[in-house]
């Protein structure tokens, strides 16, 4: 008897935990945020975001943030991740890794769909041009990151100077930890997004006065909103048209603008992204076996 | 030389272990414990050198109140004491020489020794010690590869490199043979016998006690029931004690 | 009066109360980490398209990633050396049974239990800052690791050591220290070798998780690889990673088994005091070598190191205002956290008891099992836990549920580890006496082995509790959920005051958790 009460149980707990999420049938689409490093302030909840994509389209949106695109990047692949808003490079690995298709590209506060990185230089520094980096050391960010290494990298190489060949560089970790490094000497010169000494001023005070500016590199497009292979193309429709117009509503660009350093939206076409593609070519980045 | 005055000894503050226990130990004396486990035998050994402080009462080593020494002088005191576990208590990842060595410890100051750094007068008495137990020849083994008599004996070597005037022995032969124990007995006689370092030993073992010691000490309950000369004690003492 | 069927009856209801326990208890987390097989079923084909990626690896990478791998060798040896020596020495003195004044263990105890919970990512962070970027700062980061973990290892078992031993010291009139010297530290030296190889396999995989903050070795490019999707190259140095802990393990058992052979029995007292000399000679030479090994690993000029002390200060002041308004976050974070780890635990401790039979030599049905199973774990061991996470998250999507499943994989493989080593040690005499009476091998194990080591099992499991929460917080960076997501974007954005604030909620949780634990452990032993 109570052997029988016993298996009634189990299965009861094991069933009922299995099913869990079987439950919820209705259509989901999930969204992946990667945040770019340089935007203006952390992201800290995405809630604004998703209420009002859902509402202009009708179909529940849930998203996450990840600090690293990979997962965000492989779910694109498998559709688990629907959409994500993913940088560049990023998005230049999930369409040779799974088809997955660019559908915007965000406008920064200047109403411009790209941004450069900048070279920086300490203001005592005998370097003036990039001629005399040649056996110098130089930090980069880290080797996943567009604009602190991806295209300073290939800058450097355009220059005519090979990196591994002609200077030392390290990775930092982040961009203000190659500011950090810059200000006490460990490197001679850093890559960071414009202008991290703004972003940072807070905890570096003194980066205005003891830094300069040694140059910039060309323009690279601004964060993505890549969708997955296995979204419908009147989904994918929806969603461009639902992002666009939210970014039109004032109350819409106001919150985009405030949160998450979006002022706007435009179509992109694949095509904009052969220049990241040719400079993970120059930075010897493969990406053709994916 | 040792005095103990009115002893209570309470563990846990509930369990009495030793309820008003008076008796005197005199220099060159072999003595023996004897009663049932639980007793108190142990107990009473523990206080003698410091290792439990009795809830009431006095014990004088030779007119030190041992329960008020602290530190340095209460580790003076032990060092003049000898002290034999029935389990040995030996280390048995060092090596019998080292085991002995242990002994000299209280002669030494804390970060020489921390070292291993030991005068030659140290291992002069090591060597001594182990010939008067009859282990010179292991000197160098590891202690886990002797037998139980054996750790004894180098246990006991361990207690005469502290140049003690009394040894305590704690049911040392609990954990042995016959004939091992017997050896171990004939050991605490020779020492007793050569040195003239009285010997104060807890046995459960009433033949070996009647065989070996001078003066037999009878705890019951945690009461002393007879402390006479071992030809003075009756049958119906020992009958006494274990009923 | 108690009858035999009552204590039969008695015994099945308590057995029925454990069993039913750890079940409901499973399905909760289960539900917490949104559990859902029907998910990872069909994700299947996703997941097994990701390791079949990994499946072709670029063997001509070797002799890039070979460089990497020695660096990766040579600060886990010097971190690991001077860690454990170092905490040796503060287990001694922070022991119950064995510190100098009983007030020292109940404050260096919590302290290096907070100390403990704060992930090499934010040791990295500040060590980094105050020494600049290279291998100096990776290996402080890790030596710190080392002598927590050793002092955490080796306390537990000092605690266990016999009065007795103690008092044959203190007997004869020596010292504290002389206790320390002559009978616990000869004693706990076996111990202390097993506890260095532990330290020394903990840090090699530690330091692929440094590779993130530029600290170099093989962490770096492996956390490059793994950027540019080049899974390829990523399963050349997993197998790389894999071979190294596997010789490490080898070199290990070779050391603990012949232990005694290497005992040089002397022949008089001469030579036995310049053996002792030359034994503490070269202990010294050793913490010589590694401090000096350190040192000029250290190139930077102390201009610069009192710049970066400076900073370190300035971000130590800042995390110490903790931001109190972060509460809520905190603890939905936190909530998320113990979940993973709560179900990764039992599930891989439940998975392990299970596949432990099969892994022990004395248990297994054939050696041949058993060594393809030893091999199996240890591969699972050796996937770091956000590479395994990064998979579940293609197959099953964002959420607690991938980082739950990748860390349970782990538990799996590392408790299967120990736990069957255990059952190697102990189980001959027990499993002999009960196969004697007829008995079938998988019987002595559940009525003779189990229950013996149980109580093994449960401090293992415990202490795979809190690591796990640990190694949790590393997988909030690719949007796996827990602390970690927190954690990772906060130190990105130098909010310290929230850092501080998310610090001090995962070491509360951890004391907790200790302290819990330690109940547990008393209870059952």
């Amino acid at each position: 008897m109570q052997k029988r009460v016993l298996g009634i149980l189990i299965t009861a707990i094991i069933a009922s935990t299995l099913l869990i999420g079987c439950s919820n049938e209705e259509e989901v689409l999930t969204m992946g945020f990667v945040p770019m490093r340089d935007g203006e302030q952390l992201i800290e909840s995405l809630e604004p975001l998703e209420d009002m994509i859902s509402e202009e389209m009708g179909i529940t949106v849930e998203a996450f943030t990840a600090t690293n695109y990979v997962g965000v990047v492989e779910g694109l692949g498998s559709g688990q991740v629907d959409f994500g808003f993913i940088p560049p490079f990023a998005y230049v690995l999930a369409n040779a890794e799974s088809e997955a298709r660019v559908s915007l590209t965000v406008l920064n506060a200047s109403g411009e769909s790209s941004y450069r990185s900048q070279f920086l230089v300490r203001e005592d520094s005998d370097i003036e041009d990039f001629e005399d980096l040649y056996g110098k050391t130089l930090a980069f960010v880290d080797p996943s990151s567009t604009s602190g290494y991806l295209f300073p990298g290939a800058h450097l190489y355009d220059l005519g100077i090979d990196i591994e060949e002609d200077i030392t560089y390290l990775y930092s970790g982040g961009h203000d930890q190659s500011l950090q490094l810059l200000l006490s000497g460990d490197v001679d010169a850093a890559v960071t997004f414009v202008d991290v000494r703004e972003r940072y001023k807070d905890d570096f005070p003194d980066a205005m006065e003891k830094t300069r500016v040694l140059g910039y590199t060309m323009d690279i497009p601004n964060i993505s909103v890549t969708i997955s292979d296995s979204m419908d193309p009147e989904t994918e429709a929806r969603l461009q048209e639902a992002l666009i117009k939210i970014a039109d509503t004032e109350e819409g660009a106001e919150l985009l603008a405030e949160l998450f350093n979006i002022h706007g939206f435009v179509v992109a076409q694949d095509r904009d992204y052969d220049i990241i593609r040719d400079t993970a070519k120059t930075m010897n980045v493969d990406l053709s076996n994916q | 030389m040792i005095t103990v005055q009115d002893l209570y000894v309470t563990y846990d503050k509930r369990t009495p272990a030793l309820r008003g226990v008076s008796l005197d130990f005199h220099d060159g004396e072999f003595v023996g414990i004897i009663g049932l486990s639980g007793s108190g035998k142990s107990t009473l050994l523990k206080t003698l050198n410091g290792l439990v402080s009795p809830s009431k009462g006095k014990v004088f080593v030779e007119d030190k109140d041992v329960s008020r020494l602290k530190g340095k002088e209460l580790r003076d005191l032990r060092r003049g004491i000898g002290f034999v576990f029935q389990e040995f208590n030996l280390v048995d990842r060092s090596s019998v020489l080292e085991n002995v060595l242990i002994g000299r410890l209280g002669y030494q100051s804390s970060f020489k020794s921390f070292f291993g750094v030991f005068q030659d007068e140290d291992y002069r008495l090591a060597e001594e010690a182990l010939e008067t137990v009859g282990l010179k020849e292991k000197t160098f083994e590891r202690g886990d590869q002797l037998s139980g008599g054996q750790k004894q004996r180098v246990a006991i070597a361990k207690t005469l490199a502290q140049e003690p005037r009394v040894i305590l022995a704690d049911e040392p032969v609990a954990s042995l043979d016959r004939n091992s124990g017997k050896a171990v007995m004939d050991t605490f006689q020779r020492i007793q016998q050569k040195y003239g370092i009285s010997i104060i030993v807890n046995l459960h073992d009433v033949d070996l006690a009647r065989k070996y010691c001078h003066r037999l000490v009878g705890l019951k309950n945690g009461k002393i029931l007879f402390d006479q000369k071992t030809e003075e004690i009756s049958d119906d003492d020992i009958t006494g004690l274990y009923s | 009066m108690m009858t035999l069927r009552d204590y039969i009856a008695k015994k099945k209801k308590k057995n029925r109360i454990w069993f039913f326990g750890i079940l409901l208890f499973w399905a909760v987390t289960a539900y917490g980490v949104n559990f859902d097989l029907f998910r990872i079923i069909s994700g299947l084909p996703d997941m097994f398209n990701l390791l079949g990626r990994m499946f072709s690896p670029e063997f001509s990478y070797i002799r890039e990633a070979m460089p990497r791998l020695l660096e990766t060798i040579e600060m886990a040896l010097v971190s690991t050396t001077l860690g454990v020596l170092i905490g040796v020495l503060i287990a001694l003195f922070t022991a119950k049974n064995t510190t100098l004044h009983p007030i020292i263990p109940k404050i260096i105890g919590p302290l290096l239990t907070f100390f403990r919970t704060i992930p090499n990512l934010i040791w990295a962070a500040i060590l980094v800052t105050i020494f600049s970027v290279g291998k100096f700062p990776g290996m402080i980061a890790l030596t710190i690791t080392a002598v927590l973990i050793t002092v955490k290892l080796l306390r537990e078992y000092i605690e266990t050591l016999n009065k007795n031993l103690l008092n044959g010291v203190e007997s004869v009139g020596g010292s504290k220290i002389q206790v320390l010297r002559f009978a616990v530290l000869p004693t706990i030296f076996e111990h202390s070798l097993s506890v260095y190889f532990i330290v020394l396999e903990i840090n090699i995989r530690s330091a692929t998780i440094l590779g993130l903050v530029g600290a170099g070795g093989i962490g770096q490019i492996l956390w490059r690889d793994l950027n540019h999707l080049r899974y390829d190259n990523l399963a050349t140095l997993i197998i790389l990673l894999f071979l190294t802990i596997l010789i490490i393990d080898f070199i290990s058992v070779t050391i603990r088994k012949n232990l005694k052979k290497f005992y040089i029995p002397r022949t008089s007292i001469a030579s036995f005091k310049l053996q002792q000399q030359k034994k503490w000679g070269g202990i010294i030479a050793l913490l010589i070598l590694g401090f000096l090994w350190l040192f000029f690993s250290l190139d930077i000029t102390a201009e610069r190191l009192i710049v970066g002390l400076g900073s370190g200060r300035d971000i130590i002041l800042r995390m110490v205002q903790i931001d109190l308004s972060y509460i809520p976050r905190l603890i939905e974070g936190l909530l998320e956290s113990v979940h993973i780890a709560l179900f990764a635990t039992i599930t891989g401790g439940v998975g392990a008891v299970v596949l432990s039979y099969f892994t022990a030599y004395n248990t297994a049905p054939s050696p041949i099992v058993a060594v393809i199973l030893k091999g199996v774990v240890n591969l699972l061991r050796t996937f770091p836990p956000i590479i395994v996470a990064i998979i579940f998250f293609r197959g099953v999507g964002p959420g607690p549920l991938a980082g739950a499943m990748a860390l349970g994989i782990y538990t799996l493989g590392v408790m299967t580890k120990l736990y069957s080593e255990v059952i190697e040690s102990a189980g001959t005499s027990i499993q002999q006496g009960i196969m004697v009476t007829g008995s079938t091998k998988l019987n002595s194990y559940r009525y003779g082995i189990l229950p013996q080591t149980f109580p093994n099992f449960i401090s293992l499991i415990l202490y795979r509790l809190e690591s796990n929460i640990r190694t949790s917080t590393i997988l909030g960076i690719i949007g796996a959920g827990g602390i970690g997501t927190l954690l990772s974007t906060n130190i990105t954005w130098r909010n310290w005051e929230r850092v501080g604030l998310l610090i001090l909620g995962i070491a509360l949780l951890m004391i907790a958790i200790e302290k819990i634990s330690e109940r547990i452990r008393k209870r059952l032993i």
